[in-house]
């Protein structure tokens, strides 16, 4: 892979964190600069509607390292995060919370494991500072569940504090509630992921912006995850096994009905109905295929263009 | 973005696409508007093809005034959207003034919009707050924005009002097909412009059917539900399709499990006709959730590179500490 020193971006995505940005800001640039390696801090203002731009302005003369990329209304964290990817130029990308429960003291050792030759480094925050029961425990079980699901060796994927090799990003397009599975849609591409454990403070300023009514979307999320994780070369297997039971269920209903004889009609009727769910997976899972086929090849537009009436 | 002072010319798009008042009368009383804007103006007539009487119209319009009068004629009937896209892709003026082809929002209510447009507005649109049109009209009208309000997660009050304000760059990021110009103001929000509310009494002489054919309700209906769909969903299809089916899968699940204990206790399960709605439902649930899927998989793939936020401004010094990549995005 690269060199080592290479050029590094920081990637802070902050919605009303008036209180968190410059000293943030003041931590981050005094473990940077010493590094002596270029650096940029990408801030993302995600349309916050307190005092976070007025501030982040103020500080960006004294601050040349500073972007603040703006945003036009508050379009959510995932496409926050796809838009400092967007603007990042350094050649290891780093992201963390705007909030100040990660620690910047940790970056360098983050920049260390990318040098040792991983692509994707992921924070685990050991000592968590949240509440037991609303933040630590759904997201403990929410950790188990995703690594059964798509096999990513990460203890804390709630974690923001990650680093990143820049070809790894160039190849996501992040959108709906990707941001907090970055370090999975990453796995398809080969991309060695490590783990080390870092700092965690409690919150000081300002409000948490998470509650406990995500779990039903990370739980729909993680499914899409998964699927196009571990089976984005063949959705018709992906379906098949869905439908699989259903072809078990509509076999053993059909025996059933045989067995009964004259009196089987429900039975046969059940045995129809499960066969006919098992095709239209199959179906889907086919239908699927002719998705990425179709995204393969560059699809030349034929819009068919008139022009209509009037003079020009 | 738009803290720069007003651009100079405005242009008027008027499409002809379903009801029409006479459009000689509606020109006399749209011209005294925008002379007192002071501004140089057109007005663009967009008729479809199925109106030869306005079209005679806009056409005189045109020969007694050609400076600022252009007609568009349509080959083939059009929506309204369609006229208005291919009215905008014409129309010269920085500001686009939309107005209906029959009496609605009073025309005075133009001079409202413009200014809102100056007063840091990137869409404005007449709120017809003080209809003249009756009160069954009006239970129409009000059912139909609180659905869409509802819809849209929105909150305004009159979304499918025809007289809209709205700055250029504002129109070039908004799509413009099918029924979606009833929308327009919460399209524009959703990426991120500032969309105004302006309240304009109606004008006397508007006249609007007041009960339309039952296909058209059902059209409305159809709309909101596209428009439910699309601001909540287009990105995340498994969030609405996986709900439903997880709906109805646990139905037939329940049902199922009732049967089954009932058979423990020695019911006979052939007998049962319930078993069938049992597994249909199950079966419902799995084909929603692979609708769900196979959006996600088609989202995945197709819209790569789709990026759905919005940049207002960068901030940086002058020398950025890392100059920009050459190598374009893979």
């Amino acid at each position: 892979m690269q060199s080592a020193a290479g050029s590094l971006s920081v990637v802070v995505c902050v919605y009303n964190e008036e209180d968190n940005v410059l000293p943030l800001l003041e931590r981050a640039l005094a473990v940077l600069r010493p590094l002596g390696r270029p650096f940029e801090i990408v801030f993302v203002d995600d349309g916050s509607r307190d005092q976070t731009r007025a501030r982040l302005e103020a500080a960006a003369a004294a601050a040349p390292e500073l972007v603040l990329v703006k945003l036009r209304r508050n379009f959510g964290q995932t496409l926050a995060l796809q838009a400092g990817f967007d603007r990042a130029r350094g050649d290891v990308i780093l992201t963390m919370d705007g909030d100040l429960q990660n620690d910047p003291a940790d970056i360098p050792r983050l920049l260390e494991r990318i040098e040792d030759g991983a692509d994707v480094v992921s924070g685990w925050r050991v000592n968590r500072q949240d509440a037991m029961v609303l933040r630590k425990l759904p997201s403990w079980v929410a950790n188990r569940v995703i690594q059964a699901a798509t096999r990513v060796p990460i203890h804390d994927q709630g974690c923001s504090l990650k680093a990143y090799r820049r070809d790894v990003i160039e190849r996501l397009s992040l959108y709906s509630d990707m941001h907090r599975f970055v370090a999975v849609l990453t796995m398809p591409t080969g991309a060695r992921i490590d783990e080390i454990p870092v700092h965690h403070h409690a919150r000081i300023h300002g409000e948490s912006k998470y509650g406990l009514s995500r779990v039903f979307k990370v739980m729909v999320d993680l499914l899409t995850i998964q699927m196009l994780t571990r089976f984005r070369e063949s959705p018709s297997r992906w379906f098949a096994l869905l439908g699989a039971p259903f072809l078990i269920g509509s076999l053993s209903a059909a025996l059933w009905a045989l067995w009964l004889g004259a009196a089987g009609t429900v039975a046969s009727v059940v045995s129809v109905e499960l066969g006919l769910v098992f095709v239209s997976c199959l179906f889907a899972g086919i239908f699927g295929e002719g998705v990425i086929e179709s995204s393969r090849r560059p699809v030349q537009p034929r819009l068919g263009v008139r022009e209509l009436g009037g003079p020009r | 973005m738009t803290a720069a002072a007003l651009p100079s010319a405005i242009s008027v798009l008027v499409p002809i696409v379903e009801r029409h008042d006479d459009l000689r009368e509606l020109h006399r009383s749209l011209v005294p508007e925008l002379l007192k804007l002071e501004r140089p103006y057109e007005v663009i007539y967009l008729v479809s093809a199925e109106f030869d009487a306005a079209f005679e119209q806009a056409r005189q319009l045109h020969d007694a005034d050609a400076a600022h009068v252009r007609v568009l004629r349509f080959a083939r009937p059009v929506s309204e959207a369609a006229a208005l896209a291919s009215g905008f892709e014409r129309a010269q003026g920085e500001v686009v003034l939309t107005v209906p082809a029959y009496f609605d929002a009073d025309l005075k209510g133009i001079g409202l919009l413009y200014a809102a447009l100056g007063d840091g507005a990137d869409f404005a649109f007449a709120s017809r707050t003080e209809r003249s049109d009756g009160w069954l009209k009006q239970i129409q009208a009000r059912g139909f924005n609180r659905l869409s309000a509802w819809a849209t997660g929105t909150s305004f009050r009159d979304v499918a009002s025809g007289t809209r304000a709205v700055h250029r760059e504002v129109l070039v990021e908004l799509p413009l097909y099918g029924d979606f110009h009833r929308f327009l103001p919460v399209l524009a929000e959703r990426v991120g412009f500032r969309v105004r509310e302006i309240p304009v009494p109606q004008d006397a002489r508007a006249a609007a059917p007041l009960v339309y054919r039952p296909r058209t309700y059902l059209y409305r209906l159809l709309d909101l539900l596209s428009m439910f769909f699309l601001s909540h969903f287009t990105r995340r299809p498994l969030r609405l399709f996986g709900a439903l089916g997880a709906v109805f899968g646990a139905l037939g699940a329940a049902i199922l499990l009732v049967v089954g204990v009932e058979r423990l206790f020695g019911a006979p399960l052939a007998g049962r006709p319930i078993l069938v709605l049992g597994t249909l439902l199950v079966g419902l649930g799995v084909q929603s959730l692979t609708i769900g899927l196979l959006g996600e998989l088609m989202l995945f793939f197709q819209a790569r590179d789709v990026r759905d936020y919005r940049i207002a401004e960068i901030i940086e010094c002058a020398e950025p500490p890392l100059p920009p990549r050459s190598s374009a995005r893979a």
